[in-house]
C-alpha cells in the first residue's frame, strides 16, 4: 500500500514538520527515524548576519535527500489570500515544488483556518498550477468545496496547531472520510499521540501529518518510530475491516460441548 | 529616495534595481544563498531583478528558508 499525493506515490503515510526540534540534528534523526518521505518548511524573514536558517535547510535538505523524499512548503503565517498566494510563488522558485501546504489563519488565538480566504487562494493558486495541500476545520462543506476546486489532497485538522489534543471531533472526520470517499485526506495539526495517528487511519485517512507532537517529545527520535507503526497499525487494521460493535456480550469461546458441570442439572 | 527592505529603512539614490538593492541587504555570503523576494507584497521573480528598477517608498520582502509545520 502505498499514499498518492497528486500522483506522486509515497512509501509513508506520515508526513512530518521540521520545527521545534532541540536541534538540526535532533530534527534530523527524527525525521529519518520516522520514515516520512515529506517534510515540511516554510520561508520567513531573517536577519542578514544570521545564518541559522541555512544550517536548518542543509539538514532538511540532506534528510530528504536520504530519504528520497520530496519537500512539503508551508505559507504559515499568512492572514488573507494575497499573502498566501505571494508567499506560495516564493516557496515554488526557491523549493522547485509546485506542491504547498496552504495555510490561510483568521484567528490568532487558535490558529483557526480562514475559510474564505482559504478557498480564495486555493482557486487562485490550483489555476497557476500549483499542487495545493489546503489545512483547513473539520468542516464537511469547506472540505467539499476545496475538492470541488480540484484540491486532490485536503487537510483538515484534528485540533489546533500544537495543542496536542488530538482528534476533538471524531464524528466530523469521519462525516468527511465518508463523504469525499476519493478524496486523499491527510490529518493535519493536533495530534498528541500516536493512538491519535492510529485511530484517524482506522477511520480511513490516509496519511497524517505532524511535527509538535514528535519535536517536542522527551526523545523525538523514539516518538517518531512511535508514530510510523502507529500509522501503519492503523492502516493495517483499516484495510483489514474493524468489527461492527455489538450491544450485547458474545463469548469468543465455543458454548458447544462445555463440560458437564455447566449443563442443567449438573454439579 | 526612501525604500524599506524586510521593514529596515534604506535611502538610495533613483534608477535603483533590485539586484543593486539587495547587494546594500545581503552579505556576499548570503547573496549566494537560498532566498526569494517580494516587491510590494508581489512576487518578484529571480530572473527579473535586474530589470526592475525601484521607486520611492518601495517595500521589499526577503524571504528564506526555515523550518516549518
Amino acid at each position: 500500500m502505498s499514499l498518492t499525493i497528486y500522483d506522486q506515490p509515497l512509501n509513508s503515510r506520515l508526513l512530518i514538520g521540521s520545527a521545534l526540534y532541540p536541534s538540526p540534528e535532533v530534527m534530523k534523526q527524527a525525521i529519518l527515524a520516522s520514515g516520512a518521505q515529506v517534510v515540511t518548511l516554510s520561508l520567513k524573514r531573517q536577519n542578514p548576519a544570521a545564518l541559522a536558517g541555512e544550517t536548518i535547510w542543509r539538514y532538511i535538505q540532506e534528510c530528504v535527500a536520504q530519504s528520497k523524499g520530496f519537500l512539503l512548503p508551508n505559507t504559515a503565517g499568512c492572514k488573507n489570500a494575497k499573502e498566501a498566494v505571494t508567499l506560495a510563488k516564493m516557496s515554488r522558485e526557491i523549493f522547485a515544488t509546485d506542491w504547498i501546504k496552504l495555510e490561510v489563519i483568521g484567528d490568532d488565538y487558535n490558529l483557526q483556518p480562514d475559510p474564505f480566504e482559504l478557498l480564495n487562494a486555493a482557486e487562485t493558486l490550483l489555476k497557476d498550477g500549483f499542487k495545493v495541500l489546503p489545512y483547513c476545520t473539520d468542516d464537511l462543506v469547506l472540505c467539499q468545496r476545496l475538492y470541488d476546486l480540484g484540491c486532490q489532497v485536503i487537510m483538515p485538522w484534528a485540533s489546533p496547531i500544537g495543542t496536542g489534543k488530538g482528534l476533538m471531533n471524531p464524528y466530523n472526520l469521519e462525516t468527511i472520510r465518508l463523504r469525499l470517499p476519493d478524496a486523499t485526506l491527510i490529518l493535519d495539526a493536533g495530534i498528541g499521540k500516536p493512538s491519535d495517528a492510529c485511530l484517524a487511519m482506522e477511520m480511513g485517512y490516509d496519511a497524517i501529518l505532524l511535527n509538535s507532537a514528535v519535536a517536542l517529545a522527551d526523545n523525538p527520535v523514539q516518538m517518531a518510530r512511535a508514530f510510523a507503526q502507529g500509522i501503519e497499525a492503523g492502516s493495517q487494521a483499516y484495510v483489514a475491516g474493524i468489527m461492527q460493535p455489538r450491544q450485547t456480550a458474545h463469548p469468543s469461546t465455543p458454548t458447544l460441548d462445555t463440560p458437564f458441570w455447566h449443563q442443567p442439572g449438573g454439579q | 529616495m526612501k525604500i524599506t527592505i524586510n521593514g529596515q529603512l534604506f535611502e538610495l539614490e533613483q534608477d535603483h534595481s533590485v539586484t543593486a538593492a539587495l547587494a546594500l541587504f545581503l552579505t556576499p555570503q548570503q547573496q549566494k544563498t537560498s532566498f526569494a523576494v517580494a516587491l510590494n507584497g508581489e512576487f518578484l521573480a529571480r530572473e527579473n531583478y535586474p530589470v526592475t528598477t525601484l521607486s520611492h517608498q518601495d517595500g521589499l520582502d526577503v524571504l528564506f528558508p526555515i523550518q516549518g509545520g
